[in-house]
């Protein structure tokens, strides 16, 4: 007989879940620190009588003993069999239902640590597969603290399985995870995800949890879920101990079957002794209705933007067209340039970014989703993935942290059954565009008709409203005055026919025309006035910053007009001491003082009377040069020699700029490769060489950190490398230096090598095969000066 | 100067050059807006001390303090406390985030972490020797002297420091969150020695003030 659906059982029913295993297992005599899924081929008898205890306590659901059955921390051993016997000591002990645990990897993932989503997702898949194909009847994700993380569990538990799936994040006192997601980030993103239950486990007690989980029920449409330890876990003689009694544990966890919980169960420190109390006192107690709230939100890992009542501004920066440096810094695979940008734009205020990378020689769905997956972490802004490429979109959607906006759906049927399908399975809000077959239609009320078709066939593919932004779509007034007003009255009649959110970019308006920030502006007051709920526009300009400020102000959605007051307040305050030192300060000064600020100013008045190459050769490098041996001889410390070098790198960029634009080059000093080796994820000291030595003149490749040998060795052969600088925070990874310099010799490239880092020596940098020890940044760019002259 | 930013400067490389007053500022916020972002967490235990065949141990454990610097650092010391401490990742998000912008905040904060996650630790120690009501002889952690690193997956196991502070290990022994220390301190032996009294020390020889021609605060 096929034993009925979980979710079936639990329609009319509180689901209980079993209590602690490894509070259990650790009373029966398991050593600290050993794995407890090794229990479950060495000693099967005694995870089945942890088992039958829950069992006999009247747990309807038992949990195997499968938390870190992966193969990160089984190595050796055969994941499936230990997830097999552990299903096998399930179902042994006579459990209605057998849940999978599936339990974090025990090592973070990027950008974080060392673990890409796809391996985790790689890992998540082996254990769930095997749990499937031992019989389990449902899958626990739990203990997740990384939203992210859990992604890769969920999709891999979907993909791979037709298994119930319910996950459960771990929240700390502060009310947010390890890694920083709140409880209402991890519903929106679960929810969006496609879990059948959602919650809490681990960390605290029933009562502390009572907050978050408040949360979780206002917003979740799926039952939610909550297995607290046994109390907050405290220290005492040396040994942690949960004091919440069954009693008052099974107090509070009914208080929260009151408001609405439908899945409870325990963690750490509770016993059979805690269940079974819990089953007397749910006993009779039916679901309590709960009425989720419906907003429309995205989400990072660690934040949500709803944008009911909330304007919204959409960075549109991180988008190559019309952009020459963008184009370039994609070409040349630059991501460094677009996470300025991106960091640039928030914060300046922009609420969601909008990142686009088509360009037609890319390969767009590996590019978007390397640039979502960088820009993600250096962001904590929600991202909003922009392709014409439905493949592409995947990619990006696949890989991103947090439920996302897509951009764009329109009313095409080919458009339709491709995006509307991703957007189901990944959640995301989605852009729709108010276009068909037919184009755009001249007439406001025949683009609220294919927002009514988009909204109507959103629903058949299980997408809800609540997730749709239209956008109306805005064309160029100076070839089509009389459509602004068509745009605007469609967003009126999207709002108040269909009660959706809309979107407009609002920068097409002014094409063509002069002083198009103005036109921009003026466009996007009407747009707002017009009921518009999201803006895609450039957030550095402060023009539209004044804009969306004063309408949040007069929309009553910036209370007390304290974030309007603050801004002003800070605005008047600096900007005309500024200008009054820069004139007074020698170019030389400010690089010596390391006065960011004034670089730039400075730099650009002295190119209306000296040549770029001359602002170089005779002004950075002998400031430099001097900035550089005040640090030697010890009159200064290195956050000084840093200030001094972002001077320059400011005055650095006014220079590029005037070259591109004048289209006067210059040779480069020579080329670097630089990078933080295999295994070493902790970069910072290289960043401090590469600003220097760009300082000079020199041209860097940064691979970034934690960057396999083979990457070095290609590299240094595709771009003709000659001298390469290398850094190694621990004395593990030293090793890896020098396999790197093995590789690249082996492989018969005539490159030198440089090496720093915090435990290298002269000794280590003998050891490793390098030709030259820079004991501080300083020291690498003597190396480079001294090798890069002996050449020429 | 308060001797938290004395410290904070000593790890950007401070020996006696004068600070100026843009750099003073700029450690005050980071100080800030670090003790802000961070998340400090801890968790320890208790054993007694047994002494084996191949090394010293933490009774009940398979945990082995292969060497000889553990073994003089816990010498007449019954009870050994097994601590692990995290800023959390929200420290390293910063440092990461404004390594885009700002590379000297960037610098600068870390240097804040260093000092906050030793603070922390400091704390930590005077929690166990108050519980254990017996006086600390000094923290020390793998990778000091010949105590390996290869310890601190098996360290971070015992106090299951993965689910209750959130501080993961990577195959190359790096801790994560990267503020974060794992160290053993020995309880009931002689007394952790003043400041300075390098000589008497657990971390002799080993010690990055000692290389640096210091002595630790």
């Amino acid at each position: 007989m096929t034993p009925p659906d979980v979710r079936a059982w639990m329609r009319d029913r509180i689901l209980l879940f079993d209590g602690a295993m490894g509070t259990m297992l650790q009373q029966r005599g398991l050593t600290p620190g050993a794995l407890p899924e090794l229990l479950n081929i060495e000693a099967p008898e005694v995870v089945t009588g942890v088992h039958e205890a829950y069992v006999e306590a009247g747990a309807d659901v038992i949990t195997a003993n499968t938390f870190q059955a992966h193969e990160l921390k089984l190595g050796a051993a055969s994941v499936e069999a230990v997830v097999a016997a552990g299903v096998g000591c399930a179902r042994a002990a006579g459990a209605r239902f057998v849940a999978l645990d599936v339990g974090p990897l025990g090592q973070l993932l990027a950008p974080m640590g060392p673990v890409g989503f796809e391996r985790a997702y790689e890992v998540f898949r082996r254990q769930v597969r095997a749990g499937a194909a031992a019989g389990a009847d449902l899958i626990l994700i739990e203990t997740m603290s990384d939203p992210y993380e859990a992604k890769a569990a969920v999709l891999a538990a979907r993909e791979n399985t037709d298994l119930p799936v319910f996950c459960s994040m771990t929240f700390q006192e502060d009310g947010r995870t390890f890694v920083g997601c709140d409880p209402l980030t991890a519903t929106v993103l679960l929810q969006g995800l496609g879990v059948d239950a959602l919650g809490v486990n681990c960390s605290l007690g029933p009562a502390l949890l009572a907050p978050v989980v408040e949360t979780m029920l206002t917003y979740a449409r799926e039952p939610v879920l909550v297995q607290a330890n046994a109390g907050l876990p405290v220290i005492r003689d040396g040994q942690t101990v949960y004091e919440t009694g069954p009693e008052a544990y099974a107090d509070e966890v009914v208080k929260l079957v009151r408001r609405g919980v439908r899945i409870v169960g325990g963690c750490c420190g509770t016993t059979p002794a805690y269940i079974r109390l819990l089953r007397a006192r749910i006993e009779g107690l039916a679901p309590v209705a709960v009425t989720p709230r419906r907003v429309t939100a995205c989400t990072s890992g660690t934040r949500t933007v709803i944008l009911n009542g909330a304007t919204t501004a959409i960075g549109e920066r991180l988008n190559p067209t019309g952009k020459k440096k963008m184009q370039a810094a994609l070409r040349a695979g630059d991501v460094g340039y677009l996470l300025g940008e991106a960091v640039a734009q928030a914060q300046a205020g922009a609420d969601v970014l909008d990142v686009n990378v088509s360009l037609p020689e890319l390969d767009e769905p590996a590019v978007l989703a390397k640039v979502v997956r960088e820009v993600q972490g250096v962001t904590d802004v929600p991202l909003q993935i922009d392709s014409a490429d439905p493949a592409a979109l995947e990619a990006g959607l696949r890989v991103y942290n947090g439920k996302p906006i897509v951009n764009s759906v329109n009313g095409k049927r080919t458009a339709m059954e491709a995006v509307f399908p991703l957007v189901k399975k990944y959640g995301a809000l989605l852009v729709c565009l108010t276009l068909d077959e037919e184009g755009i239609p001249p007439t406001a009320a025949a683009r609220v008709d294919i927002a009514r078709r988009l909204r109507d066939e959103a629903r058949r593919y299980g997408v809800p409203e609540e997730d749709l932004l239209i956008d109306c779509l805005v064309l160029t007034v100076s070839a089509q005055q009389a459509q602004v007003q068509e745009t605007l009255a469609a967003v009126r009649g999207v709002k108040a026919e269909l009660g959706l959110h809309t979107v407009l970019g609002v920068s097409n308006v002014s094409f063509g025309l002069p002083e198009r920030e103005a036109v921009n502006a003026g466009f996007l007051a009407a747009a707002l006035g017009a009921g518009l709920d999201a803006a895609i526009l450039n957030p550095l300009s402060a023009r539209y910053r004044e804009v969306l400020d004063v309408f949040r102000v007069l929309n009553n959605e910036d209370k007390g007009a304290a974030h309007y007051i603050e801004t002003r307040a800070a605005r008047t305050k600096d900007a005309p001491a500024a200008s009054a030192e820069a004139r007074v300060l020698s170019l030389a000064e400010i690089i010596a003082q390391g006065r960011r600020d004034l670089a730039a100013g400075a730099v650009r008045a002295r190119l209306e009377a000296v040549s770029p190459l001359d602002i170089i050769d005779r002004e950075f490098i002998p400031a430099l040069d001097e900035v550089g041996r005040r640090f030697e001889s010890g009159e200064i410390f290195l956050p000084q020699l840093m200030q001094s070098a972002q001077a320059v790198q400011e005055g650095f960029a006014v220079i590029k700029d005037h070259m591109t634009r004048t289209g006067c080059g210059r040779e480069s000093r020579g080329k670097i490769l630089l990078a933080t080796v295999q295994g070493d994820i902790h970069d910072i000291g290289k960043n401090i060489v590469r600003m220097l030595l760009e300082n000079y003149g020199y041209d860097v490749v940064d691979l970034g950190k934690d960057v396999p040998i083979r990457t070095v060795v290609d590299t240094i052969r595709a771009q003709g490398i000659r001298l390469a600088g290398l850094s190694a925070l621990m004395t593990t990874t030293v090793k890896s230096m020098k396999d790197t310099i093995a590789a690249v010799r082996a492989a018969g490239l005539p490159c030198t090598f440089m090496v720093g880092g915090a435990v290298l020596s002269p000794d280590y940098a003998d050891f490793v095969g390098a030709d030259h020890y820079a004991k501080d940044a300083m020291e690498s760019v003597a190396i480079a000066n001294e090798y890069f002259s002996a050449k020429s | 100067m308060d001797r938290t930013k004395t410290e904070v400067l000593r790890y950007l490389g401070r020996r006696r050059q004068a600070v100026p007053a843009e750099l003073d500022a700029l450690v005050e916020s980071c100080m800030a807006l670090m003790r802000e972002t961070a998340a400090p967490r801890h968790v320890w235990r208790t054993f007694d001390v047994e002494d084996r065949a191949d090394g010293l141990a933490p009774a009940g454990t398979e945990l082995m303090l292969p060497g000889q610097d553990i073994r003089r650092c816990l010498t007449g010391c019954r009870r050994v406390a097994l601590l692990a401490a995290t800023l959390g990742v929200g420290a390293d998000t910063l440092i990461r985030r404004w390594e885009h912008t700002d590379l000297t905040r960037a610098l600068v904060l870390d240097a804040c972490a260093t000092q906050l996650i030793e603070e922390v630790c400091d704390e930590a120690e005077r929690a166990v020797e108050a519980d254990a009501d017996m006086k600390s002889a000094g923290r020390f952690s793998p990778g000091y002297g010949d105590l390996p690193l290869t310890l601190q997956p098996g360290f971070l196991a015992v106090l299951d420091a993965g689910r209750r502070i959130g501080l993961t290990c990577t195959e190359s022994l790096i801790l994560l969150p990267r503020k974060s220390v794992t160290a053993l301190i020995g309880l009931g032996g002689r007394a952790r020695p003043a400041a300075g009294r390098c000589e008497s020390c657990a971390a002799r020889g080993v010690c990055d003030f000692a290389k640096r021609g210091e002595v630790c605060p």
